[in-house]
């Protein structure tokens, strides 16, 4: 049969050939910076329709446009008024980021943009612009309703204003991340919480200026919340999760039920607000209470009889943390898998042992600075999670020796163990384990021999 | 493109009409051929695409690009749609609305026999409808739905919101009737056609998705975006919206009804508790098999719970009235059906489990009131007695109530209270009552592993051991217990009266796996100090030259015991006779040479001997103490001596000599002249070997009559040296306390210490409190200035 | 579809009236067919039954598009990614690389084919290499690509440009 015949067209199929050969050979010509192109391209007056304009219905073109990418749709958009409305068709910027472009992205781009993108735009990421400001995001609130996704990182000029634009126009936000957006205060959470009633995601790190209050609102309204980060938020309180407060008067008190995902690393926080939290996010599955140095074993004991789906627990520099705390930990939330416990200096091989005994699926465990641990617990928990520990962190644990190492040989799944400043672990044993299980990551270093005393001391690092 | 339609505008319509014609055929379940399918859809295709760049196009009323100054002649990119779109919706609601009409007079199951009839025609035909117009749907209505529009629908879901509103909105009242008619009627015993059902539940699933399906591609997008994609859950409640609004909740209500009224009458007429708890299960399974074969899965939860709350919770004191009489009678199977069912509600247990342990502490205390009669005071009867209550009952939390840990923390706690405070221990001396379970307990370890005539074999001993662990749970006062075995263990060990030393270390093990390595660490060195007591006694012989050997003319034993592991023995000073002060010395030379720094200190009131006899008509063997033996060995010189004599010979104190000749008097083996009442001998009484003794046996044990100390002292003594200490015990635990937690109030330290203690002792509140005092005396803590109640520890 | 189903052959009519046999597991990618044999029931039936006609496709395209089919036919069917992530142009096989070699003409006909016939993969993997025609080039090089008739007026040539300078680096 027949192979491939060039449809026929009027006219010029042999340019049309030739410029598919060029096509062919150098299909992607790289672009020269910046040039205006003034040349008005002259063509034959009955030769003017291209081929593809001429055969491909608007939406098959459309569909061409979804694969170009920012800048190739604004190049596409100075080619002629066709494909300029093509271009810049709302259907093409349904996910917009700009945060290759921040330095550049002044207002005027942000009110082109929103009104191109019309009803179409669902994400929008402004991450690290900096220049952004209310006026921007006002217009993108108003003009882009559907808006489910929007990342204001680092946006330090945004004010309430916008979360008041935001609540008033976009209803079906799901996902906001406002972190270092350091003007917000409880006014915009008032706003978000009387008009995204859909929100999964809320991210306020280091917006200090945001107090027990505004918490509430947003907990209060938006029920769907999912994912609550808090970094850093300092203006908290310990009765951020209070249910008696007189503002929740009206309502049966806080509910939290699909909140799986919290951080409060380094707010105020005390034993009473993660008792708070316990009983009415029932079904937590990470938190993250690191540098919250107030809290003692009783929030522990919190956890362990309330969040029994709990996964991930953070509590890095709580150093009042104890065997009194952990063991009922251990005992409540069966489904750990994830801990870190740098610094939490006080627990002891019992803790240890409770978690290895009672945890179905450790995964990750990073004990830093636990001092008082010995071999005993780390035989007991590589004889019991064998089938799932991947990452073991038990740098500055000076009473380990390579009995630890020799137990964990046995742990299938590893993938990296630390083991900085442990005293008694031998170069050997390093070795040893390396020859056996040598797709496992073990970092250590061991400073050089201790010299003589009338020598002077240098302390090297690597090893 | 082949064909034509670039060049023409598409005459709207022409093509209109065309597609009505097919679109008749396909409602009207005529045969379409393939060909007459790709030519409808070829229609719909070339209608679509009929407008390229360049062409004027009509355009829908509003236009969103907004043209802006300077820009001429801006293109629009509105794509060709909706029109037809128009066309399509108005055509299918004309037919529904004719369906409706044929069906607006049925009522009862003729009405769901059309419902359910047109329902699947409908399906099938807007299927292929959908089919023919799917360039619609992949491009003009996708794009209105990604820009938000939600009022434009995908073909098929269109087809289904059309017959939900008009179709299913009309006749939803009486449709939902008659199906909840038919249930009825099964309820009843009836036999229904239940694809009647099933089909009206499909519909209404159906109906719900469509309006999931519109939500579901406005939203899709941003679901992906979250961090943690978990917004299916949405998405199933969504899908069964309509069957959940439309019918389940009137379902459940009927359900609830319906089974109010039928146990109400059951139980005023027959009211039996077996047969309702029966009738009930029957109902339960019932409703669960009807969900499962046709009605939707979703709903096999709420039903459920439905149900159990009419049938079971609501009768729950009906339940909890029978609950005691069935435990009386013993019926265990009804037992544990009441179980099953009362454990499916919320706090349905709950006062069954009172019940249970209010039920076991009278059966134990009875039985233990029928035994304190009799000799309530031997060991293995009341050991057996708290055995038998305990097994009975942890067979029925096992069996009927399933393991459940709620019943079987009311077994313990009936146990722990019928085993520490019953009728038998309130006949012992006030002091002694709290810890005398405890004693008894050790009393009967002592009967079991000592020698004896009726020696239990290997197994049966290992399971009587294990019974005595499960009572040893739950005695309060182990601390007591220990004291006690300690004391029988120290006698087996001394006397050799041990049945099987594998046993022993085995019984052992088990307390020290119940309470740790510190209790039972003593007995652990008493056991060490026995084996090397064997090896140093074999040593020691071997040691002795022969002349030495001969001096000492007979067998000597040795058991050296470490002073802080055994009980404490009365030492008394003993003046030795000479043939046996020779070992005492050649030993101690022996041990000095080989241990520097040790001392070591006679215990002759554990020490044993046996005399052999020529001064009687027979030749008899005495196993005596050895101060009998002293005193006996003393009539080697001399026929008599009087008390005061007897004191200064042997040196020990003035009350153990008349103690030790009364017994041998006893004994019949030595004679005074003067009658003896009592302990009472006076100093000149004079004393004289019975020339005349003579008994039996050969074999005489002459120390069991001094031996026979007065077990209530005993057990005093053991009392106060348990007080003792407990009180050393709980100033440590709270120093222990208070140094971790540098500050605690007192309320909390009470609390604590007792939870610390649980394992060994329930200590008393005032003596905790008496021994914080001293604490602060002693300047380990100290009260806080500020707050009363709040201590400080002091480092 | 039964195994017996899957050996069956569908007969494809094209517009200049070419009949092709096509096996059923390799036109199961054009949704289209598929949908009219579920929908009119012709999967159950043992025969092939009358041709079906692709009114909108030649022959010379249809026997390329089978061709595609046929080879891309055990492939996993791909989840609906309409508005995933990451929209990729780098990942055409090399076998489509070197079956896409074609005029325009003929590529623009295959993307209408496949979105006649709803070929998804197809459709996707000629849309790709179109859009990787485009990228990286300027305005100008675009035009004359795909002889695209510049008709704007300087000034709002300068304009257009002016407002979509902000994202050339």
């Amino acid at each position: 049969m027949e192979l491939e015949r060039a449809q026929r067209g009027s006219g010029s199929s042999r340019r049309a050939k030739r410029l598919a050969q060029q096509a062919k050979t150098h299909p992607m010509i790289q672009a020269k910076q910046n040039q205006m192109y003034l040349i008005t391209t002259v063509t034959h007056p009955s030769s003017d329709t291209s081929l593809i304009n001429k055969k491909l219905p608007k939406e098959l073109i459309l569909r061409i446009f979804s694969y170009l990418d920012t800048k190739g749709l604004c190049r596409c958009a100075q080619t002629c008024h066709a494909w300029n409305a093509l271009a810049l068709d709302g259907s093409n910027w349904k996910r917009v980021d700009l945060f290759t472009f921040q330095k550049d992205v002044k207002s005027a781009v942000i009110e082109n943009l929103a009104r191109r993108c019309g009803g179409f735009l669902k994400e929008l990421s402004l991450k690290g612009c900096e220049n952004v400001h209310d006026l921007a995001i006002k217009t993108f609130t108003a003009k882009c309703p559907n808006l489910e996704y929007l990342s204001l990182y680092k946006c330090k000029r945004v004010t309430d204003t916008s979360c008041e634009n935001l609540g008033k126009n976009c209803h079906k936000l799901k996902y906001l991340n406002l972190e270092n957006c350091t003007s917000i205060t409880d006014r915009s959470m008032r706003f978000i919480g009387d008009g995204c009633k859909n929100l999964e995601y809320l991210n306020i790190s280091w917006c200090d200026s945001i107090q027990d209050r505004g918490i509430q609102y947003i907990i209060n309204n938006c029920t769907k919340l999912e994912t609550l980060i808090l970094r850093g938020c300092d203006g908290l309180t310990e009765n951020v999760f209070d249910q008696n407060l007189e503002q929740n008067a009206e309502q049966e008190g806080l509910k939290l039920e699909n909140l799986t995902k919290i951080n409060l690393l380094g707010c105020f926080i005390n034993d009473e607000t993660i008792n708070n939290l316990a009983v009415i996010a029932k079904n937590i599955e990470y938190l993250c209470i690191s540098n919250c140095s107030n809290i003692t074993d009783n929030a522990l004991i919190s956890l362990g009889n309330h969040s029994f789906h709990l996964k991930t627990l953070e509590v890095a520099g709580c150093n009042l943390l104890g065997d009194n705390g952990f063991i009922p930990l251990a005992k409540g939330c069966r489904y750990l898998e994830k801990l870190d416990l740098e610094d939490c200096s006080l627990i002891s091989d019992a803790s240890i042992n409770s978690l290895a005994n009672y945890c179905g699926g450790l995964k990750e465990l990073s004990l830093s600075h636990c001092e008082l641990l010995t071999d005993e617990s780390m035989h007991n928990l590589a004889a019991k999670q064998r089938e799932t520990l991947e990452i073991l962190e038990v740098d500055n644990c000076p009473l380990l020796s390579d009995s630890t190492l020799s137990h964990l040989r046995h742990c299938k799944t590893l993938k990296r163990i630390d083991l900085y400043d442990c005293q008694n672990v031998s170069k050997d044993a390093i070795q040893r384990f390396k020859l056996q299980r040598p797709h496992v990551e073990i970092h250590a270093y061991f400073a050089p021999a201790t010299p003589p005393p009338d020598a002077v001391v240098n302390r090297a690092g690597a090893a | 493109m082949g064909t034509p339609s670039t060049s023409r505008k598409p005459d709207a319509v022409q093509v209109w009409n065309d597609l009505s014609n097919g679109l008749n055929s396909a409602y009207n379940r005529e045969h379409i051929s393939s060909q007459d399918y790709m030519q409808l859809y070829s229609s719909v295709y070339n209608y679509c695409t009929s407008i390229t760049l360049g062409a004027n196009s009509t355009r829908r009323p509003e236009t969103r690009n907004v043209p802006t100054p300077g820009r001429a002649n801006q293109e629009d990119t509105s794509f060709m749609g909706h029109e037809l779109y128009q066309k399509l919706k108005n055509y299918v609601t004309d037919y529904v609305l004719k369906v409706r009409e044929r069906g607006v007079d049925l009522t009862g199951e003729s009405l769901l026999s059309f419902y359910t009839t047109e329902w699947e025609n409908f399906r099938f035909s807007s299927r292929v409808m959908n089919g023919i117009f799917a360039y619609l749907n992949r491009h003009w209505i996708k794009r209105e739905l990604d820009e938000g529009h939600e009022d434009i629908y995908m073909i098929y879901t269109l087809a289904l919101m059309i017959w939900k509103e008009h179709m299913f909105g009309g006749m939803k009242d009486k449709v939902i009737d008659a199906v909840l008619e038919l249930i009825k009627k099964e309820r009843n015993g009836d036999i229904i056609r239940t694809a009647y059902i099933s089909g009206v539940v499909e519909c209404l699933v159906e109906l719900g998705i469509d309006e999931y399906d519109a939500a579901e591609s406005a939203g899709a997008t941003a679901a992906s975006a979250a961090q943690n994609g978990a917004p299916r859950r949405n998405a199933d409640r969504a899908k069964l919206s309509v069957y959940k609004t439309e019918f389940e909740k009137r379902f459940l209500e009927a359900t609830h009804d319906f089974y109010k009224l039928e146990s109400a009458n059951f139980l005023q007429e027959e009211g039996n508790i077996t047969e309702y708890m029966l009738k009930v299960e029957k109902r339960l399974q019932e409703e669960d098999n009807r969900c499962q074969l046709y009605l939707n899965s979703a709903t096999s939860a709420p039903l459920a719970a439905c149900c159990e709350e009419v049938l079971i919770a609501s009768r729950l004191e009906v339940f909890q009235n029978e609950f005691g009489g069935l435990l009386e009678k013993n019926r265990d199977e009804d037992l544990a059906r009441m179980f099953k069912l009362c454990d499916r509600v919320a706090n349905g247990l709950d006062q069954l489990r009172i019940g249970l342990e209010k039920h076991i502490t009278k059966e134990g205390h009875e039985a233990l009131a029928r035994i304190a009669d009799g000799n309530a005071m031997d060991p293995r009867v009341y050991v057996n007695t708290l055995l038998e209550v305990h097994q009975r009952y942890l067979k029925l939390v096992q069996q009927a109530f399933g393991n459940d840990p709620g019943f079987m923390q009311a077994l313990d706690k009936a146990a722990t209270s019928f085993m520490n405070k019953n009728e038998v221990t309130k006949k012992a001396p006030a002091s002694q009552q709290n810890s005398k379970s405890a004693e008894l307990l050790a009393r009967y370890c002592d009967q079991l592993l000592k020698k004896s005539s009726k020696m239990p074999d290997e197994n049966e001993l290992e399971e009587l051991l294990n019974k005595i662990m499960i009572i040893f749970k739950y005695i309060d006062d182990k601390d007591v217990f220990s004291k006690h075995y300690t004391k029988f263990f120290s006698k087996r060990l001394i006397n050799e009266m041990s049945a099987s030393d594998e046993a022993e270390a085995n019984f052992i093990q088990k307390l020290k796996s119940s309470c740790g390595y510190e209790y039972t660490s003593r007995l652990s060195k008493m056991v060490n100090d026995t084996q090397v007591s064997k090896d140093l006694a074999s040593e020691f012989k071997e040691s002795l030259s022969g002349d030495k050997k001969s001096k000492m003319g007979l067998e000597f034993n040795i058991l050296v015991l470490s002073s802080g592991s055994w009980p404490q023995f009365p030492t008394a000073t003993l003046n030795l006779p000479n043939r046996l002060s020779s070992s005492i010395e050649y030993f101690a030379e022996f041990y000095n040479a080989k241990f520097n720094g040790r001392r070591l200190t006679w215990v002759y009131s554990q020490s044993r001997g046996e005399l052999t006899t020529h001064c009687f008509s027979k030749k008899y063997v005495f196993t005596s103490t050895t101060a009998q033996m002293a005193m006996l060995l003393l009539f080697n010189e001399q026929d008599s001596y009087t008390v005061g004599q007897l004191i200064e010979a042997t040196a020990l104190d003035s009350k153990s000599v008349p103690q030790i000749v009364a017994s041998l008097i006893k004994n019949d083996v030595l004679k005074s002249d003067k009658e003896i009442t009592g302990e009472e001998v006076s100093p000149d009484t004079v004393i004289s070997l019975n020339q005349e003794y003579s008994n039996k046996k050969v074999r005489v044990d002459l120390s069991k009559m001094t031996i026979k100390q007065d077990t209530n002292r005993e057990n005093e003594v053991v009392q106060k040296n348990v007080e003792e200490d407990r009180k050393n015990v709980i100033s440590a635990c709270i120093v222990r306390i208070m140094k971790t937690r540098k500050e605690l109030k007192h309320q909390a330290l009470m609390t604590e210490v007792i939870q610390q203690l649980s394992n060994r002792f329930k200590p008393k509140i005032d003596m905790i409190k008496r021994s914080i005092g001293s604490m602060i005396e002693k300047e380990y803590i100290a009260r806080s200035k500020d707050q009363n109640d709040l201590y400080v520890y002091i480092s | 579809m039964t195994d017996a189903a899957q050996e069956r052959s569908i007969k494809l009519l094209s517009s200049d009236n070419e009949t092709f046999q096509v096996p059923r597991n390799v036109i199961r990618l054009s949704n289209t067919i598929n949908t009219l044999l579920q929908d009119l029931g012709l999967d159950d039936e043992e025969d092939a039954g009358d041709a079906i006609p692709v009114q909108n496709v030649t022959s010379t395209i249809l026997k390329k598009v089978i061709a595609w089919c046929q080879h891309h036919h055990e492939d996993p069917v791909a989840a609906d990614d309409s508005d995933s992530r990451e929209k990729r142009t780098d990942d055409i096989s090399s076998w489509d690389v070197e079956f896409l070699k074609v005029d325009q003409g003929t590529l623009f006909e295959l993307i209408l084919a496949a979105n006649y016939l709803d070929i998804k993969g197809l459709l996707d993997v000629s849309c790709k290499t179109v859009a990787n025609m485009i990228k990286g080039k300027s305005p100008e090089e675009i035009r004359r690509t795909f002889n695209i008739k510049n008709d704007f007026t300087p000034e709002e040539e300068e304009q257009i440009r002016k407002e979509n300078a902000w994202c050339e680096d």
